[in-house]
């Protein structure tokens, strides 16, 4: 018989230790608290360690900017490929314009255009995914939803963080023209942008 | 006396000890309270130029009274400990208090807080770098917002579990895996008594 004993999770003793440390105790509960934290070394650990994390709580974004960057990347490299891709299918093709490099995978510039009227709107081709490349000057997680005309939302996508240039580029799927005009919203802390995004059937002026 | 019964002992037996005259026995109640007692003054949020004060103080009352007479109760010391460090704590707060009052009518302002020592910058380093490979591994950026909203911008629990959808659970055991992955690392990094 191995002499390892695991312990469960004392979740109450844990929820516990964060009203103590949040001063969420009464006044009995504290002074209950506090006797047996007096001659428990583990307790004390553990409040040592909930404190830690409350008084350096400030190093919890810098990681939350790096995982939201190490996201990105992902993102980033996973339209490259996607985009490798398309120029692969496009390679025998002659470049007669500029129109024809975005075929099988489109590239849409979202700018912020202020009206009090309606949202900007942006044309893309059915069933093609889109490198969507949004401006903006916050280097701060953003999150963008996408929502189809009947007001569904299609697609969330959260921690998104612009490049060194201010340049925020994530890669949505292709969309039906069944869902247009769709409703692209950007948000940060404090800050908030839509889009209105029409789809055109890809037979229309197809040469 | 002394030996590894010293670090078994009891805080009762210690200060039965101390009763009868045993200087020994009072070294090792003052480094046994020491360290909780800080945390008590921190979870208070006294500033940690302060902190070491209050413990003193603190503990001098603590060995007086041990070494006058017995306490009754199993837990004695720890109830007259916390009793002690509470009241000395207010006591704290209301020189505070006074102070402020009398540097406001003086129309002057509170002077500037001094810089801390090197030592305990570096430790003020290591503690944030820490906090950061506690949760560097969890997947879900739903989690490492739930600790950012609660510890940064003090969320709190019910406000954030109806805010992101979470339920009670999740959000009990996201806190406890970061905390006791903080918790080996402090003790890792021989961090256990300080950050």
């Amino acid at each position: 018989m191995s002499g390892d004993v695991l312990l469960r999770p004392d979740f109450e003793l844990s929820e516990s230790i964060r009203r103590y440390v949040r001063g969420q105790l009464s006044e009995a509960e504290t002074a209950s608290f506090e006797r047996r934290l007096l001659d428990d070394v583990d307790l004390q650990d553990q409040v040592e360690a909930e404190l830690t994390l409350r008084e350096h709580a400030d190093a919890l974004v810098q990681t939350a900017v790096g995982s939201t960057r190490r996201e990105l990347s992902r993102w980033a490299m996973a339209a490259s490929l996607l985009a490798a891709v398309g120029v692969g299918l496009l390679l025998p093709r002659p470049w007669s314009d500029e129109s024809q490099v975005g075929r099988e995978i489109q590239s849409l510039s979202f700018t912020v255009m202020r009206s009090n009227e309606s949202p900007p709107g942006f044309e893309a081709k059915a069933g093609l995914p889109i490198a969507a490349r949004f401006l903006t000057a916050l280097d701060q997680p953003h999150r963008l939803e996408v929502y189809a005309a009947d007001g569904g939302m299609r697609l969330a996508i959260d921690d998104l963080l612009p490049d060194s240039d201010g340049d925020l580029t994530v890669l949505l799927p292709a969309f039906s023209t069944r869902d247009a005009p769709l409703r692209l919203v950007l948000s940060t802390r404090g800050r908030s942008d839509e889009y209105r995004l029409l789809v055109q059937d890809l037979g229309e002026g197809r040469p | 006396m002394g030996g590894d019964g010293d670090v078994q002992a009891s805080l009762a037996e210690l200060a039965a000890r101390v009763l009868a005259g045993d200087r020994l026995a009072e070294s090792i109640l003052v480094a046994r309270l020491t360290r909780p007692l800080r945390l008590v003054f921190r979870v208070r949020r006294v500033s940690s130029a302060e902190v070491d004060d209050l413990v003193q103080e603190t503990l001098i009352i603590v060995l007086k009274r041990l070494r006058s007479s017995a306490l009754n109760e199993a837990d004695g010391v720890q109830a007259f400990s916390e009793a002690t460090a509470r009241n000395v704590w207010l006591a704290q707060c209301r020189k505070a208090g006074r102070r402020e009052d009398l540097l406001r009518r003086q129309e002057d302002s509170l002077e500037p807080a001094m810089e801390l020592p090197p030592e305990q910058r570096c430790s003020r380093e290591e503690a944030r770098r820490l906090v950061q490979e506690s949760v560097a591994d969890l997947s879900q950026s739903r989690d490492r917002e739930l600790l950012r909203e609660h510890y940064l911008n003090e969320v709190d629990k019910e406000a954030l579990c109806a805010r992101l959808g979470l339920s009670a659970a999740h959000f009990d055991r996201t806190l406890y895996n970061a905390r006791e992955r903080l918790r080996k690392l402090l003790r890792r990094r021989g961090m256990g008594g300080e950050s």
